[in-house]
């Protein structure tokens, strides 16, 4: 009896400072900014591909009027399963909200989708970061609610991680406000004296939950497949390749070589069942985050969806440590997250 | 001594005890992240083949839906991120009308229309026609003609026409042993034996408002669309 008392108590202590160390301890926000630029160019891309369209979809006489999102919510409410599986996520949800369903006149749409650019080019650099970053999110939601058929699996990554965004503070690195608020903090021309960076617990826990967010959706990826009859039999690939309007490159030379599709399918196939539990082991994660953009780029002509690989890719950062993107990035950027060196000592 | 060891410490970067949250702050931030991870496998369980129990969670769990629905993450990560089934919905789709305009001539439109840049404009409309499609059959007949309404009631306002016909077609995939067959027309995946019509309607205007005349069964009217498709 009271060892297994013992037993349950060391455990609720381990497993509280294990939960306390993965979500807590305080990293370097320098993540979050690489991945604010990159989440950014591809929110502001996928908005301003809007443009052109703005009137033909959501005007007056457009393509989708607003009574339609609730013509077709209505009746698939509480009954989602009876819509086919591909194009559930394209069907309007009860709880949406988008400030496009309250603008139909061309002008008044031109201004708000100008206004959203502007709000989605300032996150990107990083310029009142706090508030652009859930201006941002309410900018990029309004377009995926206003017309989800509209949308692909593209969307929703990018919309959480502008979402994760707002918790973590993606401004305080690679951003204007850190630039500026750098001048007014540090002597930039003594920088190679050295600093040390500013740690914080909320640039944790907004990566922790990139990361356990794109854990969850690599894991449904790979379980989907696992079920499907197409990807045991080394066929998946074959059917992306013989989507003749879909692809963006003509692979059907590839039926001479079968081998090689089902080589193909198989390897998409370990590789999204493996990423969700390898690439949480220190030594496996370079070679899997490596894996896993060399698979997306192969991927993205076959299934013709450049940005959704893209997005994969980019979320996959949040797997990078600060110490690897500091590498990598100028020493007058990292210098702008620190604070000098003597102030430590 | 720091509460935690970092093991990612280096030269320029340590952790300093000024910058561990407080224990009040890490409880409220904990049980937000348990809430939020709950709704997340909430969503995962309910989007596909969902059981009572998920059900129940997600109708009945106070904020769980409206805010998994408002985050845009209601979401099972399965359909399009399964990238293909191999089912007849994996498809490419399009959407044809023909027009009939004022001056007697005829303008056919295709969505998704080829030469659309960036592409993203045209994988769109591709996804569009592809929900159009897909929504379409006895399944659905409550609400099969809601898109293909809408799409006419845009052309038509924009061509101020009399009428015409919408057509949904599915392009069949070609399989792998079909490639390696000695017949070309088999191995021609633009061969019309690979094209499905899954819907086809006439397009009408009735006091001003248009409407669909279902090809397959004549009597059914889609309900009319109200101040749309003014000529």
């Amino acid at each position: 009896m009271s060892s297994s008392h013992g037993y349950f108590e060391t455990l609720g202590v381990d497993a509280s400072r294990a939960w306390g160390r993965f979500w807590f301890t305080p990293t370097d926000p320098i993540t979050l900014g690489v991945l604010r630029i990159a989440v950014g160019l591809m929110a502001l891309y996928l908005v301003a591909c809007y443009t052109p369209d703005l009137n033909r979809y959501f005007g007056d006489d457009g393509l989708l009027p607003v009574k339609l999102m609730s013509d077709l919510e209505q009746p698939t409410r509480n009954d989602l399963e009876s819509v086919p599986p591909q194009i559930r996520e394209a069907v309007p949800r009860e709880f949406r909200l988008s400030y496009l369903d309250w603008i139909h006149d061309s002008n008044g749409l031109k201004a708000v989708h100008l206004a959203g650019l502007i709000v989605l080019l300032l996150f990107t650099l990083g310029l009142f970061t706090r508030l652009t970053a859930v201006a941002s999110l309410v900018v990029f939601l309004s377009y995926l609610h206003r017309a989800p058929m509209l949308t692909c699996g593209t969307e929703p990554i990018v919309a959480l991680l502008l979402f994760y965004l707002c918790i973590g503070p993606s401004g305080s690195a690679c951003s204007l406000d850190a630039r500026l608020a750098a001048k007014r903090r540090l002597d930039m021309s003594k920088v190679d004296e050295g600093f040390r960076v500013r740690k914080t617990p909320w640039a944790t826990v907004a990566v922790r939950l990139i990361q356990v967010h794109l854990t969850l959706v690599y894991s449904m990826m790979a379980l989907s497949k696992l079920a499907n009859d197409s990807w045991w039999n080394g066929l998946g690939i074959w059917w992306l390749i013989a989507k003749p309007e879909s692809r963006m490159i003509d692979l059907t030379a590839l039926h001479q070589v079968p081998l090689l599709v089902n080589a193909w399918t198989y390897a998409v196939l370990l590789w999204q069942t493996l990423m969700p539990i390898m690439v949480w082991n220190r030594l496996l994660r370079p070679l899997m985050l490596g894996v896993n953009a060399v698979m997306w780029i192969l991927l993205a002509p076959v299934i013709g969806n450049l940005p959704f690989a893209a997005v994969m890719i980019v979320a996959s950062l949040a797997f990078v440590s600060p110490e690897t993107i500091r590498r990598f990035l100028p020493r007058r950027t990292a210098a702008e997250t620190a604070v000098p060196a003597h102030a430590v000592l | 001594m720091s509460m935690y060891s970092d093991p990612s410490s280096s030269r320029t970067s340590h952790v300093d005890e000024r910058d561990y949250p407080p224990d009040w702050w890490r409880a409220v931030v904990s049980f937000l992240i348990f809430v939020h991870l709950f709704a997340l496998a909430v969503a995962v369980l309910s989007n596909w083949n969902p059981s009572t129990l998920s059900i129940r969670l997600r109708q009945n769990v106070p904020l769980v839906k409206p805010y998994l629905q408002a985050l845009a993450m209601d979401q099972a990560y399965l359909p399009l991120y399964g990238l293909t089934f191999a089912m007849e919905e994996d498809t490419d789709m399009a959407v044809d009308l023909e027009l009939q305009l004022p001056d007697g001539t005829q303008r056919q439109i295709t969505l998704p229309s080829n030469g659309l840049w960036p592409r993203e404009r045209w994988r769109r409309d591709a996804r569009l026609a592809e929900t159009a499609g897909d929504l379409t059959g006895e399944r659905f007949k409550n609400i099969e003609s809601l898109l293909p309404q809408a799409i006419a009631a845009h052309y038509v306002a924009k061509y101020g026409t009399k009428g015409g016909t919408i057509r949904f077609t599915r392009h069949k995939l070609l399989s792998l042993e079909a490639l390696g067959s000695s017949d070309p027309a088999l191995r021609d995946p633009y061969n019309p034996i690979f094209y499905t019509r899954v819907y086809e309607a006439r397009i009408i205007l009735v006091g001003g408002s248009v409407q669909l005349l279902k090809k397959e069964a004549a009597a059914e009217v889609a309900p009319a669309a109200a101040e749309k498709g003014k000529p």
